[in-house]
């Protein structure tokens, strides 16, 4: 799921209609706060440096503990943060106290008191009906607050932009666009969700059960984060299928058709196993319970609402024999598969060997191609991202490698290559940044000369450097293309 | 970067001038032995451009004038198709018929060269001299559509009988004059384009969408229509006009004779056996840099060759090639850092030496591996690659219903069902199984791409309803590498359930073997599918041939 979040919402912003209402939004105005951010971009071409600063103004609301909460998105590549508050033109700087990508939260608090005092704290109702209508709250220019009418059309389970953790999202119908920058919606005077995004169809948002869950989470002290069982299911309307697995007896239930590595269940469920009930909730045929709210939401919703470490419940059904197994539920990372979700520190790890950039494949790398990325982006890569990208218990050692551009140099000169997938290097396979510094300080020897050999994947050959002049090469290059960092080089 | 050398001769006095010879002495020397003349080489060398440019028009335009080229219209037919090609969706059927005409030419017993693309999946030709009123039917007797080449021999064996046969010249040279005669759009008669030899190089044909060969660029533009007209230098053919480039101006195509030599000597034997692809994949440049030459044993100083860097594994030189090679000459040929020969005082690449053998015929390479110098020779054997990773011409595409499920197989064809763009709105799986399936593990021993590419609904198959456009893996475990294979496991089977399963989802397909095999007749009718299955690739040809009903041949 791609949310429209439009990098151009300044430009955008000035043509929004001022045909909605300010009464409501202005008591509001007390607990809402304008949040400006200086995102630094890693430049993906360059990855020592960084893209031009590009500013961006999201919402935050006061929260318990003179905190600002927001969406992870507003702070993600951030260098500073501001708080601007309604009818106020000093701005307090932020500091970040704590994000969560996976569900797409952010806590921050202003460095100097006063940032937040005299402003009131809200608390976040956790369901709200379908068909319910809402007031969402969106700052204009001039630095006032103004509502804009939505209705909750559906509950629907979605990742946000800063991860690939899927979790129940409200979608709701507006006649606005250009929205999606963490605006509070409010409902009878409440709080009740926070806006991650829109696409071309609903204005997403983060419902208030998932922010309590992180906002307990964090009080408590010791994070847990937000589970998943680690599990792929598959639809069970084929009676076929039923009939094979041995789940005649009965008409509801899931099938379970993958199991990852890492946690109870590996071992506790397996393929073909279906799933009948979570915690006693009886799960249907397409994964779905009935929510008295919402109606029929996906099962994750009740994992969603758990914290990881929990134990969890689940009825099982294996060849037509009941089973009941309990588990503690992991805790999700998006950042364990092979090809990472999000930069935690907005930085990118890569080492550069005679003008050649090796890095590990990572989605912000992919996202480059532009948002049809899953289209466009280098087919090798692609096939990667789908079929290779399993989950790993150590992710960190588990990586795709890349070279993803030749810095071209008098050293390299004869090797035009780009965006290759690395098999090897000096005969070792290469799976992480620390293999490929341990694989090229250990090269191979032929007439006497040490040689590193670098070999690609899907037929794009092979490199082979002598290791003579390297540091003379490095010195060069660092010139010619503007790395300042000494830690960026291939160093003996 | 090429180099120009000029022949200024005199037929009567048998001498000529050579200016600037500069490079490839030797090529030189039998180029000019060929046009029969004696060597007597006065170099110059400073020559004022204009003195060349006039005195090279004066010396080839009367022969390529429009008197000599009236004598050359009778041997040039007008060609009018009416094609059917099938259809990739629903493979039992299809598409409308359209028509399109082309140009052809006498090459003598009773064969008219054309190109493949004029007369791919014809239902119907007509040939039409120019000047004559009424058109003689035609059939295809050979058809290559790797190099888009075709044969036709009309119904009346009487109408070519004093048609002058066409006589065919040599590669024509860089910057040299041709005329193309043909019949393009826009009018009723013969025309004639002249133009200027730009570039021979080693290209991608359009037709087969897949195959590269070598080419000749020419200055003028070719039209729809053009194609398969002669190029000719003087009164001797240099090759079949073919292909356009849409994105640029005046550029136009030509297939050179050396590709249809071959064409004409890989028919000798009553089939066409085709080119055979290498599936050696290199690497240029890199010996460029001299540590990477010396590591492969290549002299620094004056290095040569290409690195391999992978060899397909239905290929000839699979284990007989191996990756890190290098590839310093084919066939005693000199391979230079940029995968390039000298062939015919031209620099092309070194695969246009593999790719004008025959079947059967057999090639050396020379090789450095480990930085020892071996010689590497290998028969070139008709084998067949991972899948159809080319355009179909077949009478149809391979195709099985059963159950109402609709199983088809990867081709370029396919894909282009996506459309126009179909290069970024097919799914992605397939485009990267078209390029990369040679190269990738993962498709070992696939000589099809099984696609599940449509559901017939029915009550036996109302759940599969996911899946479409995804490659089948297996079917009740066993592997499915070939449409055969899936009609095999599927007649065969003696289990209670089907279960197809497929590389992009972990969510098979199940059936009840019996509810489907009392139902499929039926749902076969319902949907008016006949025959309920296609296997034969290539030797079943979409065009109307000789022997077909309706031949006289």
């Amino acid at each position: 799921m791609t949310l429209l979040n439009c990098r151009f919402h300044l430009v955008i912003a000035i043509l929004i209609a001022s045909y909605a209402t300010t009464s409501i939004a202005q008591k509001w105005e007390n607990s809402v706060v304008r949040i400006f951010a200086s995102k630094k971009q890693i430049d993906e071409s360059s990855p020592w440096q960084y893209e031009e600063i590009r500013q961006q103004t999201y919402h935050g609301i006061v929260v318990e503990g003179n905190a600002v909460l927001t969406t992870a998105f507003a702070v993600q590549d951030a260098v500073q943060l501001e708080l601007l508050r309604f009818g106020e033109n000093q701005k307090f700087p932020l500091t970040v106290r704590f994000v969560d990508y996976e569900s797409n939260l952010a806590l921050l608090s202003p460095e100097d008191p006063a940032g937040t005092a005299g402003l009131s704290a809200v608390k976040f109702v956790d369901e709200l009906p379908l068909d319910s209508t809402v007031t969402i709250l969106r700052a204009r220019d001039n630095n006032q607050l103004i509502s804009i009418a939505a209705t909750l059309q559906e509950v629907g389970i979605h990742s946000s932009v800063t991860s690939e953790y899927s979790f129940a999202t409200y979608l709701l119908k507006t006649q606005q666009s250009a929205l999606g920058w963490s605006e509070p919606l409010i409902r009878s005077g409440s709080v009740v969700a926070l806006g991650s995004g829109q696409d071309n169809q609903f204005f997403h948002a983060i419902p208030g059960s998932i922010i309590n869950h992180f906002l307990d989470d964090y009080k408590s002290g010791a994070y847990k984060g937000f589970p998943a069982i680690g599990i792929q299911l598959d639809r069970l309307n084929s009676p076929e299928m039923r009939k094979m697995i041995g789940a005649e007896a009965v008409k509801d239930g899931i099938r379970i058709s993958k199991v990852e590595p890492g946690s109870d269940f590996t071992t506790l469920l397996q393929k073909d196993d279906v799933l009948l009930a979570v915690d006693g909730v009886r799960i249907n045929e397409n994964g779905f319970f009935n929510h008295p709210l919402w109606g029929s939401v996906h099962l994750k919703y009740l994992i969603n609402r758990r914290f990881a470490g929990d134990k969890v419940k689940l009825d099982i059904l294996r060849q037509g024999k009941g089973l009941v197994i309990e588990g503690q539920l992991p805790k999700f990372n998006s950042n364990a598969y092979r090809i990472a979700s999000f930069r935690v520190h907005n930085e990118e790890p890569h080492v550069i060997f005679g003008g050649f950039v090796f890095r590990e494949l990572s989605t912000p790398f992919l996202k480059q191609w532009g948002s049809d990325w899953r289209s466009t982006a280098p087919y090798p890569m692609l096939y990667e991202y789908s079929f290779r990208n399993d989950f790993v218990v150590d992710p960190g050692r588990q990586r795709i490698i890349i070279i993803s551009r030749v810095l071209a140099d008098e050293f390299n000169r004869g090797y035009d290559i780009r965006n290759a997938i690395v098999t090897a290097i000096n005969g070792v396979p290469v799976q992480s940044m620390a293999d490929v510094e341990a694989a090229l300080k250990a090269p191979v020897s032929r007439g006497g000369v040490q040689y590193a050999r670098i070999v690609l994947d899907y037929g794009e050959g092979e490199v082979v450097l002598s290791y003579d002049k390297l540091d003379e090469a490095h010195k060069r290059i660092a010139a010619t293309y503007n790395v300042p960092r000494t830690l960026s080089f291939f160093a003996k | 970067m090429a180099n120009f050398v000029y022949l200024i001769g005199d037929k009567e006095a048998g001498v000529c001038f050579v200016v600037d010879p500069a490079w490839d002495i030797r090529a030189i020397t039998s180029a000019a032995q060929e046009e029969g003349r004696t060597m007597r080489i006065v170099r110059y060398l400073i020559i004022s451009i204009c003195f060349l440019l006039s005195f090279v028009s004066a010396a080839l335009a009367p022969e390529a004038n429009a008197a000599n080229l009236q004598s050359l219209r009778s041997s040039v037919f007008k060609i009018i198709v009416t094609s059917n090609e099938p259809s990739f969706t629903e493979p039992w059927k299809r598409q409308p018929s359209s028509s399109s005409n082309g140009t052809g030419f006498y090459i003598g017993d009773n064969r008219i060269l054309t190109n493949a693309h004029v007369v791919a999946n014809a239902s119907y030709i007509d040939i039409l001299r120019d000047g004559d009123a009424k058109p003689v039917q035609a059939f295809v007797e050979f058809i290559a559509h790797d190099s888009d080449l075709a044969i036709l021999v009309p119904s009346d064996k009487e109408f070519l009988k004093k048609v002058t046969p066409m006589r065919f010249g040599s590669l024509p040279r860089l910057r040299s004059p041709v005329a193309t005669i043909g019949f393009p759009t826009g009018g009723e008669q013969v025309s004639i384009t002249e133009g200027i030899v730009s570039r021979i190089s080693y290209r991608r044909y359009v037709h087969h969408g897949r195959a590269e060969h070598l080419l000749v660029q020419v200055d003028s533009a070719i039209n729809p229509g053009n194609s398969g007209g002669p190029v000719v230098q003087g009164m001797r053919v240099v090759g079949v006009a073919f292909q356009s480039f849409t994105s640029a101006e005046n550029t136009g195509y030509i297939i050179p004779n050396p590709v249809i030599n071959r064409f004409l000597k890989d028919i000798e034997d009553g089939t066409y056996d085709g080119h055979q692809p290498d599936g050696i994949s290199t690497m240029t440049s890199s010996l460029v840099n001299p540590s990477t030459a010396a590591y492969h044993g290549i002299d620094p100083g004056a290095p040569e060759g290409v690195v391999v860097t992978h060899v397909a594994e239905f290929a000839p030189a699979f284990n007989q090639i191996l990756r890190s090679d290098v590839l310093t000459a084919i066939d005693g040929i000199g391979i230079g850092v940029d995968g390039k020969i000298s062939f015919q005082g031209e620099r092309v690449d070194f695969r246009t030496v593999y790719d004008l053998k025959l079947s059967g015929e057999t090639v050396t390479f020379d090789v450095n591996r480990d930085s020892k110098q071996l010689k590497i020779s290998f028969k070139l054997d008709k084998l067949k690659p991972h899948h159809d990773d080319f355009n179909v011409y077949a009478k149809n595409a391979k195709y099985f219903v059963y159950g109402g499920l609709v199983f088809t197989t990867l081709s370029r064809s396919y894909l282009r069902t996506w459309g126009e763009k179909w290069f970024r709105e097919a799914p992605y799986l397939l485009r990267f199984l078209d390029i990369y399936s040679p190269l990738a593990t993962d498709f070992s021993g696939y000589t099809d791409f099984v696609i599940f590419s449509k559901r017939l609904p029915d009550a036996v198959n109302q759940h599969a309803t996911g899946n479409q456009s995804s490659i089948v893996t297996k079917v009740n475990g066993k592997d499915i590498h070939s449409i055969q294979s899936l009609i095999d496991v599927i007649e065969g089977s003696k289990d209670p359930f089907l279960i197809i399963e497929f590389f992009d989802s972990n969510e098979p397909i199940v059936l009840a073997t019996e509810d489907v095999r009392k139902r499929n007749q039926m749902i076969l009718e319902r949907y008016g599918v006949s025959p309920d299955r296609w296997t034969a690739g290539a030797e079943i040809d979409g065009a109307l041939t000789v022997g077909t009903v309706g031949s006289s041949k």
